[in-house]
C-alpha cells in the first residue's frame, strides 16, 4: 500500500496511483488537519496531488528528491 | 522496416492519390454527395490505419481532415475551393511524411509544428467548432516569419523563479544553450487518457524549475472532484526547441512553448531588465557590435575565421545541428576569451534561430555582423563572400512551406501490382527462349556434318553459350518474381490449430519454423489444403487427450512442428508430432479388412510399409469419423495432391513417439526435365523424377515368371514391362549388338519398374504442355512439349501406364 493512514498523519511510499485519490480524499475529509510525510515518496499520480493541493495539507517531511521537493513546494505553498 | 508498416506506406500512396483525384473531381461537381462520401471513406480508412502506428503528426492531420469531411459530407460545411487548397496541402503533408517514413522508418519531431498548424487551418473550416478542442493553446512558432510579433517572454512570470535557478539558467544560456519556457495545461480529462501530466513534467528535457499551479481556487473538499485535471505546470528548460517538440509532440495543443532570452531573467545583482524585452533579436544584435575589439589576437582571429569557414559549407548534411552548436561553444569560448561576454545573448538567440531554420545563415549572419572588421583586418579571410551570405539568408527567411512542391523530386513507390496472368505470359514466353535456344547445338551440328562448316559451328556453339547465359538468368528472374514465402500458407496454422485443439479438448503447442522459405507460388498454393488435412490428422489422431500424456509421462501439451528448408532445387515440408504414432498392426489388420491388401502381402508387408498404407486409397484409420478428419477421403488425396506438383511424400512413425510427415516439393514447375527414350522409332520424354536407373540387362538375364517377365537387379526381383507393348504396339523391344537390353528402372511408388525400351538418349529441360481438346482425354500421357529440333516429344505419364 503506497499511502499508509495513520492517527493523524499520511504516510507515503514510492508511487502514489490515481486509484489511491479516492481514499486520500475521504481520509482528508474526516481528518481535516491531517499532515502529509512525503519522505518515501517518488512519485504522486497528480489526482492525489490536486486533493492535497485543495486541502491544504501541511507538509511533515519532504520527499529526499529535491527535484520533486521542489514541486511539490510550488504545489503546496 | 516491418512489412505492414511497407504496406501501409503503399496504401496511404494509393489513397493520397484518391483523394486527390476525388477532389478534382469535386471541383467541376461540388455538389455531388456520392463523390463527397468517397472522399470522406478515403480520408476515414487512411486515419484509421494511421492508428496503428506511431504516427501522432500523421493521425493529427489526417483526424482534423475527416472532421471536416465528416462536416462537409453533413452539409455543416459547404464545399468551398478554399477546402480544397487546404486539404490538398495536408494531403501533400501527408505524402511527405510518408516519403520520409519510407525512407527513414521514422517521422522527424520537426514536423510537430506544421502538423499542429495544418489541423488547426483545416479545423478553422469547421464552423460549429466542437468545444475543448485545444484551440487556445498552439505551439510557439519561432520562425523568423513571426519575429515581428511581440515576444511574449516578457510577459512570463519569471520572477517566480529563485534567484539561483536564474543564475544556472543565465549560465546556461551564456554558453550558448536555448532557455525555453513551457506552460503545460493537460485537458481536464487527460487522467482518463491514461496521462500522468506530472510526470510528463517532471521528466521534461533540460528542466531547471518546474511549478504547478490550480487553473481555478478549490472548492470544498466535498465537492472535489480529484480526477478531473485543473492543474498548470511552468517550466523553464534548457534542451532545445526539437527535443521539447519531440517529447511533448503527443499533446502539442496543451502546450506553449516560448524561447526566453537570458536578459529576462530575474538576476540576483538586482538589476531587473525584463522590462524592455519586447525588442526583436535582430536589432539587439546590432546594437552592440563594438563591444568586439576591433583588431583581435592571431589566435581568436584564426579561430573565428576557421567557425566562419565551418559555416559557409554546404547544409546538406545529417549532423548539421551538431555542427552549429559546436560552432556556437567555439563562438561563446571565443567571446569569454576576449572580454566580449556583452554579445553572448545575441550569439544565443542566432544559435537558437540557425537550429531553428537547420541552417547555418543566421550564425554566420551574427559572426560577420560582429567580427567583419577584425576578420577583414586579418590575413586568414582576405575575402568575405557576401553575394553567397545573402542568398542563403534569403532562402532561409522566405515562407515555411511543407507542401510538396512542383521541383520536388518525386519518389515513386517501389513495388507494381501486375496481373498473375502477365507473369505466367512472361514465364511461358522466357520457357520459350529456353527452348529455342536448344535448336542452336542441332543447328551447329548441322553446320559441321552436313555443311561440313567447322568453323561457323564453333561461332554458333560459343553464341549460343552467350544466349544460354542469359536464358538461364531471365529464367531465374522470373522465378524470383512468383516465389513466395511459405508463412503465406503457414499463417492459417496458429488459428487452426487453437480452434481445433479446444474444440477436441487438446493443449497443443505449435512451432512454426523457416516460415520465409520461398517457392513458386503454384506450388505453396497447392500445399494449403494437403498441410490443411496433414495437420488435422495429427490433431486428431496423433495428439493424445492432456490426462493420457500424463499418464504415459509426456507434458501434457503436445507439440506439432511445422518446419520448411531448403535442399538444392526442392522445397521440403516437414510435419511433425509428438503423439501416439502410427501402430503398422493396426493398419495391417485394418488394411486387410478393407480389402486394400491380400493375405499374402498381409505377411510380407514390413512396419515401415505397413504405416505408408495410409496413402492407399479408401482408406482411413479413423474408428470414429468426426467432422475434422477422417470423412473416407484419408492421405491418399494428400498425396495426389502432393504428386500434382511433382512432390513426394514420405511417413516415419514410431509408436508412442509420434509422427513425421516430409513433403518434398520442386521450387518451381516451369521447366521440367525429362529423360528422351527410343522405342519403336518413335521418342517419348520420361519425367526425372521418376527415373531410377537406366541398366542393360543381358537377353539371357531375363525369366520370365507366371508369365510376366522379371530379372534380378541386385538381388531384387524387378518386373519387366515393354514400353511397345503398353502403348499396345505389338513390336518387340530392340536389342543392341551385344543383345541386351535398354531398360528404364522408374519408381512407382515404392516399387521398382523395369520398362523396356529401344535406347536411351539425353534429358533435356522442357516446357511441359497439357493435353488439350481431344487429347486431354489420353491419360498415358503427361503433355507434350517442343524440342529444340522443333519436333513434338510425347511425355508419358508413367503412373498411368503402367
Amino acid at each position: 500500500m503506497p499511502i499508509l493512514f495513520e492517527k493523524n498523519r499520511i504516510v507515503f511510499t514510492d508511487i502514489a496511483s490515481g486509484e489511491d485519490a479516492e481514499s486520500l480524499l475521504e481520509w482528508l475529509q474526516k481528518h481535516p488537519k491531517g499532515e502529509i510525510d512525503l519522505s518515501a515518496c517518488t512519485h504522486l499520480q497528480p489526482a492525489n496531488l490536486q486533493v492535497l493541493m485543495a486541502a491544504k495539507c501541511s507538509v511533515l517531511a519532504k520527499p529526499k528528491d529535491k527535484l520533486l521537493a521542489d514541486w511539490i513546494d510550488s504545489a503546496l505553498q | 522496416m516491418n512489412p505492414l508498416l511497407e504496406q501501409f506506406i503503399s496504401e496511404s500512396r494509393e489513397s493520397l492519390q484518391g483523394i486527390g483525384e476525388k477532389l478534382m473531381q469535386l471541383e467541376k461537381e461540388p455538389e455531388s454527395c456520392e463523390l463527397m462520401t468517397e472522399l470522406f471513406r478515403f480520408v476515414h480508412t487512411l486515419k484509421g490505419n494511421s492508428g496503428l502506428f506511431d504516427l501522432p503528426e500523421l493521425t493529427r492531420v489526417l483526424h482534423a481532415g475527416e472532421d471536416l469531411m465528416d462536416a462537409v459530407r453533413n452539409g455543416e460545411v459547404a464545399y468551398s475551393h478554399l477546402l480544397a487548397d487546404r486539404l490538398l496541402h495536408a494531403m501533400d503533408f501527408i505524402g511527405l511524411l510518408c516519403d520520409e517514413i519510407d525512407t527513414n522508418g521514422s517521422t522527424d519531431a520537426k514536423h510537430v509544428n506544421n502538423s499542429v498548424l495544418l489541423a488547426d487551418s483545416l479545423r478553422q473550416l469547421i464552423v460549429v467548432t466542437v468545444p475543448n478542442e485545444g484551440v487556445e493553446y498552439t505551439l510557439a512558432k519561432v520562425m523568423p516569419s513571426v519575429a515581428e510579433e511581440p515576444n511574449p517572454a516578457n510577459q512570463l512570470p519569471l520572477s517566480k523563479i529563485p534567484a539561483e535557478i536564474s543564475m544556472a539558467a543565465y549560465r546556461a544560456a551564456a554558453s550558448g544553450k536555448s532557455l525555453h519556457w513551457l506552460a503545460y495545461s493537460p485537458v481536464e480529462d487527460c487522467f482518463f487518457q491514461g496521462d500522468d501530466p506530472f510526470y510528463q513534467a517532471r521528466q521534461t528535457p533540460g528542466i531547471l524549475w518546474g511549478d504547478i499551479t490550480a487553473r481555478k481556487p478549490w472548492p470544498e473538499l466535498g465537492e472535489l472532484d480529484p480526477y478531473c485535471c485543473v492543474l498548470d505546470f511552468s517550466i523553464l528548460s534548457t534542451a532545445p526547441l526539437e527535443e521539447l517538440q519531440e517529447y511533448y509532440r503527443y499533446v502539442p495543443d496543451q502546450v506553449l512553448i516560448i524561447p526566453v532570452s537570458a536578459s529576462f531573467l530575474t538576476l540576483p545583482q538586482g538589476y531587473h531588465n525584463g522590462g524592455n524585452g519586447g525588442e526583436q533579436p535582430h536589432s539587439r544584435e546590432h546594437e552592440e557590435p563594438e563591444s568586439v575589439p576591433p583588431v583581435l589576437s592571431l589566435e581568436v582571429t584564426a579561430l573565428i575565421a576557421a567557425q566562419r569557414e565551418i559555416l559557409s559549407m554546404p547544409d546538406d548534411i545529417a549532423w548539421l545541428a551538431g555542427r552549429i552548436k559546436s560552432v556556437a561553444a567555439s563562438l561563446s569560448g571565443c567571446l569569454h576569451a576576449i572580454g566580449s561576454n556583452g554579445i553572448i545573448q545575441s550569439l544565443g538567440i542566432a544559435l537558437d534561430e540557425a537550429l531553428e531554420q537547420q541552417a547555418s545563415a543566421p550564425l554566420l549572419h551574427w559572426l560577420d555582423g560582429h567580427f567583419k572588421q577584425a576578420l577583414d583586418a586579418s590575413p586568414f579571410l582576405p575575402q568575405l563572400d557576401k553575394s553567397a551570405t545573402t542568398t542563403q539568408i534569403g532562402q532561409s527567411v522566405g515562407e515555411v512551406k511543407f507542401g510538396r512542391r512542383a521541383e520536388d523530386i518525386y519518389s515513386g513507390p517501389k513495388s507494381i501490382k501486375v496481373d498473375q496472368i502477365k507473369i505466367d505470359r512472361l514465364m511461358n514466353l522466357i520457357g520459350e527462349m529456353v527452348v529455342a535456344k536448344n535448336a542452336l547445338p542441332y543447328l551447329a551440328g548441322r553446320a559441321e556434318n552436313v555443311f561440313g562448316v567447322r568453323d561457323l559451328s564453333r561461332e554458333i556453339k560459343s553464341q549460343y553459350a552467350v544466349i544460354n547465359r542469359i536464358a538461364e538468368e531471365m529464367q531465374d528472374t522470373i522465378m524470383q518474381v512468383r516465389m513466395m514465402p511459405v508463412s503465406f500458407v503457414f499463417q492459417r496454422f496458429p488459428r487452426l490449430v487453437r480452434d481445433t485443439s479446444h474444440k477436441l479438448g487438446k493443449e497443443v503447442n505449435l512451432i512454426l519454423q523457416g516460415e520465409d522459405t520461398e517457392a513458386d507460388k503454384n506450388i505453396i498454393e497447392s500445399l494449403g489444403d494437403p498441410l490443411v488435412h496433414i495437420v488435422r490428422n495429427s490433431l486428431d489422431h496423433g495428439i493424445e487427450m492432456p490426462d493420457v500424456r500424463r499418464a504415459l509421462g509426456k507434458p501434457a501439451a503436445g507439440t506439432i512442428i511445422i518446419r520448411a528448408t531448403q535442399e538444392a532445387d526442392r522445397v521440403i515440408i516437414e510435419i511433425r508430432d509428438d503423439g501416439k504414432g502410427i501402430d503398422p498392426e493396426i493398419i495391417k489388420r485394418l488394411a486387410y479388412e478393407k480389402g486394400v491388401i491380400d493375405d499374402e502381402r498381409l505377411e510380407r508387408l514390413t512396419d515401415q510399409e505397413a504405416v505408408n498404407l495410409v496413402f492407399a486409397a479408401g482408406f482411413s484409420t479413423a474408428e470414429v469419423v468426426s467432422d475434422l478428419s477422417g470423412r473416407g477421403v484419408g492421405m491418399d488425396v494428400v498425396r495426389t495432391a502432393i504428386e500434382k506438383v511433382s512432390g513426394t511424400i514420405q511417413l516415419e512413425s514410431e509408436i508412442g513417439k509420434g509422427t513425421r510427415i516430409r513433403l518434398s516439393l520442386p521450387l518451381s514447375l516451369a521447366v521440367t526435365n525429362v529423360m528422351i527414350v527410343e522405342s519403336n522409332n518413335q521418342l517419348f520424354g520420361v519425367p526425372m523424377g521418376s527415373v531410377v536407373e537406366t541398366v542393360r540387362i543381358p537377353r539371357a538375364d531375363i525369366h520370365t515368371l507366371k508369365k510376366n517377365e522379371v530379372t534380378v537387379l541386385r538381388g531384387r526381383i524387378v518386373p519387366l514391362k515393354s514400353l511397345n507393348s503398353l502403348l499396345s504396339q505389338h513390336v518387340p523391344p530392340r536389342a543392341n549388338e551385344d543383345d541386351e537390353l535398354a531398360v528404364l528402372i522408374v519408381s512407382l511408388g515404392d516399387e521398382s519398374v523395369g520398362i523396356m525400351v529401344d535406347d536411351f538418349r539425353e534429358t533435356v529441360e522442357i516446357i511441359l504442355k497439357p493435353m488439350t481438346g481431344v487429347l486431354a482425354g489420353l491419360s498415358a500421357y503427361a503433355g507434350s512439349a517442343l524440342l529444340g529440333d522443333g519436333s513434338v516429344l510425347m511425355v508419358l505419364d508413367i503412373k498411368e501406364v503402367l
